[in-house]
């Protein structure tokens, strides 16, 4: 234990995802001895994302403004909508430049043991974007892993009644895995190789 | 669970020391995978009921990257062999290999999966303590999930017959027939959970339910396995019945399960 500011510093870090109490104490001393610019450029951007990062009012991305960028672009196609369960997943799908329609983020996916069930994610909102007919195609890119998988089965039951194509990321993804560990090669072929499990078209 | 109810099943001692890790003791079981956490960047802590150890808390390094071994069997809901290093807090996964996987078939199918869902959470709540070993428990646990794979029977009602059979298991069984303060044979019509199960009118308890005459003969369908009055069943039997389960579980355990509410019934 080390006296108040830095062990609050220590703890406060323990606390994020990914970082251990070992590499808490590494980051704080590491701090303590850094250009204080460069800190206070860090402790300024930390204050900032808080402060001015929201969530896209259309399809729950990080956003700047109401709505982000992809929403925005009008040369990104309104009848393809990519489902995802988190920003980050974005930004690896983006990365590998071949889908070129707007994205649905849904904050997570169904998993009834940690209590999230599909009243917790942004399900309804997907519905209501549905609703008006522009989008044709539903690719459902939730992680490959059991929680993704089972996600993807209960939103394609709820959108096959509206008689959308509803397709699932190719199998090559590896199994157990998070979308964002996935290379950019192996995902580019997942979408390119996408299966249609509902819908006619 | 102790090790005196069950000779044999659950005290066979399984270390021994690990030939090619310099003395870092390791043992072998057969576990089904309960839940994962991530750890760290790429790490996954693993928490598995194993057949001959109980409930065991693991590490699995490197299992979220790409091309990982394991990663797809250490899946929740497998049925796996592992080897295990013992550590000083938590043990280490060295070796997985996957005996059968019920996740991927069950995440296809929503009530199934949420059914699926509630069983390890139960399992996990009934084997409080770490490493005592729940042979039983083990064997109801992949009896449920191959259950709900096999889909011979509604899910809700795989989910109920384990449930009851895991709390009797437990140490909490109720009787859903015999009066379960005297003895006297049923059926009977009130039920209660601080009273045991089913109370004849002379032993019945202020604030007993009065549940419809089939429910807990369904109830003692599902314990004794009688899968043809099971599946004979009405729905508006299986919901009373569900609510009781329900509320029996609530009445053993301190906290709700978090799934129960989100098992999607038909
Ligand atoms: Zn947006
Ligand atoms: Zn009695």
């Amino acid at each position: 234990m080390y006296e108040g500011i830095v062990q609050d510093v220590i703890d406060a870090l323990g606390r994020l995802p990914g970082i251990g109490p070992k590499g808490a104490q590494r980051i704080a001393f590491h701090l303590l001895k850094a250009d204080p610019e460069e800190v206070t450029a860090l402790a300024e951007a930390l204050v900032a994302l808080r402060e001015q990062v929201r969530f896209c009012a259309i399809c729950g991305n990080v956003a700047q403004e109401e709505t982000c960028g992809i929403c925005r672009d009008p040369r990104r196609d309104p009848a393809q909508l990519c489902v995802v369960e988190e920003s980050k997943d974005v930004v690896a799908i983006e990365r590998t430049r071949e889908f070129r329609g707007r994205y649905h983020v849904l904050g997570g996916a169904i998993s009834p043991m940690e209590g999230i069930g599909p009243d917790d994610l942004r399900i309804r909102e997907l519905m209501a974007r549905l609703a008006d007919g522009v989008v044709q195609e539903v690719i459902l890119a939730t992680d490959p892993n059991l929680e993704g998988e089972a996600t993807a089965a209960y939103l394609a039951r709820m959108i096959a009644p509206l008689g959308l194509t509803v397709s699932r990321l190719a199998s090559g993804l590896p199994v157990g895995g998070d979308l964002e560990f996935a290379d950019e090669v192996t995902l580019g072929r997942a979408f390119e190789g996408r299966r249609r499990i509902g819908g006619q078209g | 669970m102790g090790c005196g109810e069950d000779p044999g099943a659950g005290c066979r001692p399984m270390r021994w020391p690990g030939a090619q890790n310099d003395g870092v003791p390791t043992y072998r079981d057969s576990a089904v995978v309960l839940r994962t956490h991530p750890l760290g960047e790429a790490d996954r802590i693993i928490t598995l009921l194993t057949r001959e150890h109980g409930r065991v808390r693991a590490v699995a390094r490197g299992v979220r990257r790409t091309g990982s071994k394991f990663g797809a069997r250490l899946e929740p809901m497998g049925l796996v062999d592992v080897q295990l290093h013992t550590g000083r807090s938590l043990d280490s996964i060295s070796q997985a290999e996957s005996l059968f996987s019920f996740g991927a078939d069950l995440a296809a199918d929503y009530p199934r999966w949420t059914a699926a869902q509630a069983i390890c959470e139960t399992a996990e709540r009934l084997t409080p303590e770490e490493r005592e070993p729940a042979v039983q428990q083990f064997q109801l646990l992949v009896g449920g999930l191959r259950a709900l794979a096999e889909r011979g029977h509604a899910p809700g009602l795989v989910l109920d017959a384990y449930l009851v059979r895991s709390l009797a298991v437990a140490g909490w069984a109720a009787s859903f027939a015999a009066c379960a303060r005297c003895g006297a044979p049923g059926p009977h019509r009130s039920f209660s959970l601080p009273g045991g199960g089913a109370l004849c009118p002379a032993c019945r308890l202020p604030g007993s339910a009065t549940p419809r005459p089939g429910t807990l003969e369904l109830l003692g369908a599902l314990l004794a396995g009688d899968w043809a009055l099971a599946d004979a069943s009405d729905d508006r039997v299986r919901r009373e019945a569900s609510g009781l389960v329900a509320a029996y579980l609530q009445w053993h355990l301190e906290r709700q399960l978090k799934s129960l509410p989100l098992v999607e019934r038909a």
